[in-house]
């Protein structure tokens, strides 16, 4: 029941394209047990390789991941900026100002996205193999996953192939489009944590969910 | 000259169009609006033609595979286009490949008012937020081609109708604490009123339900005027095949005891038969056209010369009268029955009202018809020869009459009539009209239960409302919908409307787009274009700039790559802003009215309020006729004979809606429409009483005896129906016939004792 209710609830975080969830995997059974009322928190510092651009976009800051919730993404630099990703939708804030806000039911990516990821959340990975080819290498404690997309051609899933590696939790993942623009994101001081969010928060998540 | 009529009219409807069903063909010239009336059967047409599937089941996977299933099921039938065409993946492309190249003029509103005040630098901070931001969709291409990312900002702005679904591998879907839902939209390619398209699809989705057993099966829910057609056909030829079977061997029934043989019936059939192919002919000469509900309604009127039919056979009952004797006994009844009919529906043709008017031509025209089949065709068909019951048979029907007569009988007369002002002094207050097409054609109740879940799932709204938008081309049309655009969202955010969807949202004015380019230039690149791009480490020789053209609205119409654009547009500077979870349709009329160009359509509140008008407009010329009949009831029979005339008609009619009222019921058109009926069935009784001789009182009961009793088992069944209009109209008539067949012996003259 609470996984199930777990499941739904992370329609729009499907949109990191799967950099938090994969982040919550242990490393050896790749399984998450994330329960109702666990916050997973840790910096990241991500670089977007453009084609056709000279030097990659590069970003940093923090991510929290609240169970049942949502994802908080608050990139500090370049310049802070909110992103927030619920069940309804996606804000996006710059400034503390609503600069975008984007409905699940408005978003067909989100969907497709959320199938897949929301089965990688629990750890479902034959369920992710109807859209991926997985290939999973182990070197003591030290993990990769290799997810190559059957149909790399979706629009509703630009995304060619996730690399992923790690120890305990994730330490890199590497997400590649089928126009070969990739995005290498890397984690660091990962907890996870009991208890409730924030006030501040909690009162985004809120916001968000509206 | 019935076989000319029918040779016309075998003629005449060998073209097409004789026969019109659209009900705005009866409004008032005055009061027709061309444009609307377009908007309103183009609407309906292609909304008629929409449906839609829901797929439910508690697992993902047979959710989608059945869903995939049914819409193959659906295809292969060959009546409906490909299922959930308008939200494939290429429709999806087809929007991107559109909207493109002629970016530079396409801007959001939200972004529009951005930039409006000022505030492009919240925009170029946006660009780059989101190019930065996780799971961005923007690649080089694309930042290249439009940096500030006005183009994602408009495409998510596009009012598609909300609704609780989202795209998952190219199907609908929602997920809840039920399972899975999957939507599967569709289009007929045929009319969804031809009956073998509905039995063929209707049999397709039972088929495949019915092959399907747990833990497969679905629950699948289905809505579309297809099904409620099909729904609301089956049960009207179920209803009026039973209640034709009642009516027609009861009618039988009641000829053969009354006449010991069939005849009669053929008779009847021959005088109402001339007289429809006559009045019909004549509709047809006069108007070029006929309406459906006026032949159904004249059809009506005519078969109330079955009573100079029964007249006419009575008088077989008298011994050794010969058949041109007997015509002539009774031909001044019948003269004068006509005249009154025909004069008293005369007064329809006065109201500027096309339905009423090719009533009265209709009944004139038939009432003549059947009224000459009678007088000149039944003396020379019928036998000369008196039935051997014929005395028996009049005994009875005077033994009948003596309680009009018998002094002994007073107290029941007396309790009759106190009974009728009881009901009519307890039942007038409590009239009420209600013409409220919905309440009176109710939906088939199943059908009903799942379109209900299907929006609850899905949040689809079913609303029908819309504004006009009136202007001479397109373009000018869209500048209105941009006028109105700040309006639309002030109802929005009021809870007026849940959402709008108007061409120009999708693709805005050739000024708009102007505009657009020139805030654009103004307020974004040339102060901010510069730092974004070397933020982004693009160099400026790389941007590539869109070009100046404006997107034409005939482009995108012509690509149909805009879900609902080509039904919003339905001829040059004629288009449709379609309202979803109108809460307040008399405000929005309201605020609407001062607009010019704009109109606030509501297509079943205009028909109610069209069945409204008509119910005024039938239950005045009521009142105009029966002024007429009094006028010429006097000249014949004098004052006191007019009034005795009139009484039992007059009761009728005014007990009629009292008693109606007292059963619950309101007064509709329908029921006006039968208060007409009712005058004309009702008066025919009176003139025979008044204008037969005291000897052959007996054969003058039994003709109106005859008469109301076939007129309660032809009209009276209707009470039986299911659909509150036809049973309405049966109660209307059965009360009123009763009453007045009752009260009829009083139009007798006293001269002639009873």
């Amino acid at each position: 029941m609470i996984r199930g209710r777990f499941h739904r609830r992370f329609v729009a975080a499907a949109l990191v394209l799967g950099v938090a969830l994969l982040s919550a995997m242990p490393a050896n059974a790749q399984r998450l047990t994330l329960q109702e009322g666990q916050v997973l928190r840790g910096n990241f510092e991500q670089k977007r390789y453009l084609g056709g651009l000279a030097n990659p976009v590069r970003s940093q800051g923090v991510f929290t991941l609240v169970a049942g919730r949502g994802l908080i993404w608050t990139t500090t630099k370049p310049f802070p900026t909110t992103t927030v990703m619920t069940e309804a939708g996606l804000i996006q804030e710059v400034k503390g100002k609503e600069t975008l806000r984007l409905e699940a039911s408005r978003l067909p990516i989100m969907s497709k996205l959320y199938t897949m990821f929301g089965a990688a959340l629990t750890g479902d990975w034959e369920a992710m193999q109807g859209a991926f080819a997985l290939t999973r290498q182990q070197k003591g404690q030290s993990w990769a996953i290799q997810l190559e997309s059957r149909r790399p051609d979706d629009p509703n899933l630009p995304i060619k192939t996730i690399n992923a590696r790690g120890q305990r939790l994730l330490d890199e993942v590497e997400v590649v489009k089928p126009n070969e623009d990739r995005d290498v994101l890397s984690f660091s001081n990962q907890k996870l944590e009991n208890g409730a969010p924030t006030a501040e928060e909690n009162e985004l998540l809120t916001r968000a969910q509206r | 000259m019935v076989t000319a009529a029918c040779i016309f009219l075998v003629v005449r409807f060998q073209e097409p169009g004789r026969l019109r069903t659209d009900l705005t063909a009866l409004l008032p010239l005055e009061l027709q609006d061309p444009a609307r009336q377009k908007a309103t059967d183009l609407i309906s047409r292609s909304l008629a033609q929409r449906f839609v599937v829901l797929v439910s089941h508690k697992d993902a996977a047979q959710a989608r595979a059945r869903a995939a299933e049914l819409a193959k099921t659906l295809e292969d039938t060959g009546l409906v286009g490909q299922v959930g065409e308008e939200f494939s993946t290429d429709r999806i492309k087809q929007l991107g490949a559109l909207y493109f190249p002629y970016r530079s003029g396409l801007m959001s509103s939200a972004d529009r008012t951005a930039l409006l005040a000022g505030r492009g630098q919240d925009l170029a901070e946006r660009a780059l937020a989101t190019i930065a931001a996780p799971g961005a969709i923007a690649d080089a291409r694309l930042l290249k081609a439009d940096p500030f990312l006005l183009l994602p900002s408009f495409l998510f702005s596009l009012p598609f109708p909300a609704t609780r679904l989202a795209l998952e591998d190219g199907l609908l879907t929602r997920r809840d604490e039920a399972g899975t839902h999957v939507l599967l939209p569709a289009r007929l390619l045929g009319s969804p009123f031809d009956l073998s398209v509905q039995k063929s699809l209707v049999s397709a989705l039972d088929r495949y339900q019915a092959s399907l057993a747990e833990p497969e099966r679905p629950v699948i829910r289905r809505l579309g005027a297809v099904f409620f057609a099909e729904a609301g056909g089956r049960k009207a030829i179920d209803e009026s095949t039973w209640l034709a079977a009642l009516a027609l061997s009861a009618t039988i029934l009641l000829i053969l005891i009354a006449f010991r043989g069939l005849r009669p019936l053929l008779y009847n059939l021959l005088v109402i038969g001339a007289g429809v192919a006559c009045g019909l002919a004549a509709c047809l000469f006069v108007f070029g056209q006929v309406h459906v509900a006026v032949l159904l309604f004249g059809i009506g009127l005519v078969g109330i010369a079955a009573d100079y039919g029964f007249y006419y056979m009575a008088t077989g009952f008298l011994p050794g009268w010969t058949p041109a004797q007997r015509i002539r006994e009774i031909l001044s009844s019948l003269s004068m029955a006509l005249l009154i009919a025909v004069l008293g529906y005369g007064a329809l043709a006065l109201a500027p009202f096309p339905g009423l008017r090719q009533i009265a031509v209709f009944s004139a025209v038939g009432l003549v018809s059947s009224y000459l089949t009678t007088v000149i065709w039944l003396p020379l068909l019928s036998t000369g020869s008196r039935p051997a019951h014929a005395s028996r048979t009049l005994q009875f029907v005077m033994l009948l009459s003596r309680l009009w007569t018998e002094r002994r009988w007073r107290a029941l007369r007396v309790a009759f009539c106190g009974g009728l002002a009881f009901v009519m002094l307890a039942g007038f207050g409590r009239i009420s009209f209600d013409d409220d097409v919905r309440k009176l054609q109710p939906l088939d109740a199943a059908l009903a239960a799942q379109q209900n879940m299907i929006a609850a799932i899905t949040g689809l709204n079913l609303s029908t409302q819309y504004l006009l938008i009136e202007a001479e081309s397109d373009e000018y049309a869209q500048q209105i919908q941009e006028q109105i655009a700040p309006l639309l969202e002030e109802w929005q955010r009021a809870g007026l409307i849940k959402t709008a969807q108007s061409p120009a949202a999708y693709v805005p004015s050739q000024a708009r787009q102007e505009e657009n380019r020139t805030l654009r230039r103004e307020k974004l690149t040339e102060p901010h274009l510069a730092e974004l791009v070397e933020a982004l480490g693009l160099q400026p020789s790389e941007l590539a700039p869109a070009t100046t053209d404006n997107l034409p609205i005939a482009t995108a119409l012509a690509g149909r790559a805009i879900p609902f654009l080509n039904e919003l547009v339905l001829a040059p500077g004629l288009h449709v802003v379609t309202l979803q979870g109108v809460a307040d349709p008399e405000r929005i009329k309201r605020e609407v009215a001062a607009i010019g160009g704009v109109k606030f359509a509501d297509p079943t509140a205009d028909l109610s309020s069209l069945l409204g008008l008509y119910r005024v407009r039938a239950l005045s010329l009521l009142g105009l006729s029966l002024t007429i009949i009094f006028a010429l009831a006097t000249w014949r029979y004098g004052f006191r004979g007019a009034v005795r005339a009139l009484v039992p008609s007059l009761t009728a009619l005014v007990v009629v809606p009292c008693a109606l009222s007292l059963i619950g019921q309101p007064l509709t058109f329908f029921t006006a429409m039968a208060l007409v009926l009712l005058l004309s069935f009702t008066m025919d009784y009176s003139v025979f009483f008044a204008e037969g001789k005291a000897d052959n009182r007996a054969v003058t009961f039994l003709a109106v005896g005859l008469a109301a009793l076939a007129t309660v088992f032809s009209f009276g069944v209707l009470g039986l129906s299911d659909t509150p209009a036809v049973a309405n109209f049966g109660f209307t008539i059965l009360i009123g016939v009763v009453i007045a067949g009752l009260l009829a012996p009083v139009a007798a003259r006293p001269d002639n004792p009873r």
